[in-house]
């Protein structure tokens, strides 16, 4: 065909650019005309930069975001590290393990939090044996954080075994044998290499907390109130759709930055296109 | 094949199973939505299966929590798919006639006299009442030591452990002006300073619930040990799972849970016959067998037992106790009282 003929490349990015179209394009631009009531009025918008309630519920999503994709990161890259140093037998073992979770729904997954925290739970229970008392886990920040994290950690640490198999090898060798021990070769050898990967993927978590609804919803207290809770109140209870779509841009405003500022900032070439 | 032919085939696949094939439009149906759980199984069995049998249109269930965005998404894009939905918020009811997203119901065949006070409006029908009321361990609290109101449960030291409020601030902000001292016959308009001070006392004792089923579950796992609950839900804990549990029916919050119908349901006379159909006296005592929830006909009240006097939230004896919710003032407040409520939350 002749289109097949002028250009292989946008023939074949095609069925891409057209679910991008019908599935982000349009029913962005229709949220768009719905934050602005249908009627170019930016009232919607400066009714929440009128409101304190707003600021607030914002700056403690982002809070809670940083803290989950820290913690998160910080528990994979042993993980990760410990999966390179094994054969590949037993990573693919250790990888499908970590996997298990994905078969299940979210949903599932946040209620056995409360199963596992929850006042007679198991979690309490251990507590006690060892001499330390708590009341209760269930409903603060610590257990939503573990929730989140749980969630993330397969994503992230599958990311992070990816690039860390990249390294190679043979740079450890060098290392020892210009006398550096285990500590040096893992700070100054290794961690420089992936050090935009691990940002990358803290950046990934940040920006799926900033959305994340489920699991604040059920494990969180009366403090961890996230945006995506408002943007369900206007959406579903109050029916100000206003409202709710430009709370959603503005969440959008906030990532596209940051996801600029992570690409601009750690090596284009390398992350964005392989040519 | 040539490759534009397979993106073809795509996109033909792609839009055919966008199309919905249920026949809801067919004659002979009705499609009714409700809350499921204890509470749709009790329908099922009062109203839907006999109604089936004597009318022979086939009633098709479905369930919500009630998200009333599904009906202004369905109105707004002239595809509804329930005829007849179970709606226990009357702030969402009224907002919902206001913004013409509800049909006006016909009561040419019902006698409206045969109804209790405020059970029906233009654009709803109350199908039963419950109550938001008080419940409390009784392995907790014995004998006469229990918490008799709301004043009660705000008294950490008499009575102590977490407490259960639901997180929302309809009923709560109701709640915490009853334990500050406010008569129920001038609780509303609600006094909003009041209420997040009276709430700021107990702030750091409660344990918040959001779905109907979490009081009893915080109460069986003796998280806490007294909640606000929906009391049909302890009733159905008690009898099915022997639960330590009693509610207090002194100054519970009466609402209604009620019928609508979508603007544009496409088995609208199905629906009104469904709904004149559990109107009736007999099918609304049939009700009470599954669940405890009270009839909305004063004529179901004719024969009740010493039983069901004491389960029901509008038997004479408990209705007298209790307040009505005002759906009204809520519809026209809710959006401003939700911010402060959210700012309260996070201080």
């Amino acid at each position: 065909m002749n289109l097949f003929k002028i250009s292989p490349r946008i023939f074949l990015t095609m069925p891409m650019i057209i679910l991008f179209v019908f599935l982000f394009v349009i029913p962005l631009s229709k949220l768009f005309w719905i934050s602005l009531n249908e009627n170019y009025s930016f009232s919607a918008y400066s009714y929440i930069f009128s409101q304190k309630v707003f600021g607030k519920v914002f700056l403690n999503t982002i809070i809670i975001s940083i803290e989950a994709s820290l913690i998160t990161v910080v528990v994979c890259i042993p993980v990760s590290y410990f999966l390179i140093q094994i054969s590949r037998k037993k990573a693919a073992l250790f990888i499908g393990f970590l996997t298990l979770p994905f078969w299940m729904s979210v949903l599932v997954r946040s209620f056995s939090w409360i199963v596992l925290l929850q006042h007679e739970g198991v979690v309490i229970k251990l507590l006690n044996l060892t001499g330390f008392s708590s009341a209760s886990l269930l409903y603060t920040r610590g257990s939503v954080l573990a929730g989140m994290v749980y969630i993330f950690v397969p994503y992230v640490i599958l990311i992070l075994y990816t690039s860390f198999n990249k390294v190679d090898k043979n740079l450890w060798f060098t290392g020892f044998s210009l006398g550096a021990n285990k500590t040096e070769v893992f700070l100054k050898v290794f961690l420089p290499q992936v050090v935009s990967s691990i940002f990358l993927s803290a950046i990934y978590v940040f920006i799926i907390s900033l959305g994340y609804f489920i699991t604040p919803a059920l494990l969180g207290g009366a403090k961890e109130t996230t945006i995506s809770m408002l943007i369900d109140i206007d959406m579903n209870q109050t029916l100000n759709w206003a409202q709710g779509a430009a709370i959603s841009f503005l969440i959008l405003g906030l990532i596209l930055p940051i996801v600029f500022i992570g690409a601009i900032l750690f090596n284009r070439k390398r992350f964005i296109s392989h040519d | 094949m040539k490759p534009y032919y397979y993106y073809l085939l795509l996109i033909v696949l792609f839009i055919g199973s966008c199309n919905n094939n249920e026949k809801t439009g067919q004659k002979g149906q009705v499609v009714v939505c409700s809350y499921g759980g204890s509470y749709q199984e009790a329908q099922r069995k009062a109203f839907f299966e006999p109604f089936e049998k004597e009318t022979g249109i086939k009633v098709i269930e479905a369930n919500w929590s009630g998200e009333y965005a599904k009906i202004k998404a369905m109105v707004s894009a002239k595809n509804v798919q329930w005829d007849l939905v179970t709606s226990a918020e009357a702030s969402d009811v009224i907002r919902g006639a206001n913004d013409g997203i509800l049909e006006k119901l016909d009561f040419s065949k019902m006698d409206k006299s045969t109804f209790l006070p405020g059970a029906l409006s233009d654009y709803s029908q109350g199908i039963d009442y419950f109550s938001t009321a008080l419940a409390y361990r009784t392995d907790v609290f014995k004998n006469d030591n229990y918490p008799k109101n709301w004043k009660d449960f705000w008294d950490l030291k008499k009575y102590p452990g977490k407490r259960s409020l639901r997180k929302d601030p309809r009923t709560t902000l109701e709640i915490a002006l009853l334990a500050d001292g406010v008569d129920m016959k001038s609780l509303y308009p609600l006094d909003l300073g009041r209420a997040f001070k009276s709430l700021d006392k107990i702030k750091n004792n409660i344990v918040w619930w959001t779905t109907g089923s979490q009081p009893v579950e915080f109460l069986s796992s003796k998280e806490v040990t007294m909640s606000s609950v929906f009391n049909g839900r302890v009733w159905a804990a008690v009898k099915k799972d022997h639960l330590p549990l009693q509610v207090e029916w002194n100054q519970g919050i009466l609402d209604l849970d009620r019928w609508i119908i979508p603007k544009g349901a496409k088995n609208l006379e199905n629906a009104m016959k469904l709904i004149e159909y559990s109107s009736r006296p007999e099918v609304q005592d049939r009700m009470l067998q599954y669940i405890n929830y009270g009839p909305t006909i004063k004529k179901a009240y004719d024969h009740l037992s010493q039983q069901e006097r004491v389960i029901l939230p509008t038997s004479p004896e408990n209705y007298s106790k209790q307040v009505l919710f005002d759906g009204g003032w809520w519809a026209k407040n809710e959006q401003k009282v939700l911010e402060q409520w959210n700012e309260w939350l996070l201080k």
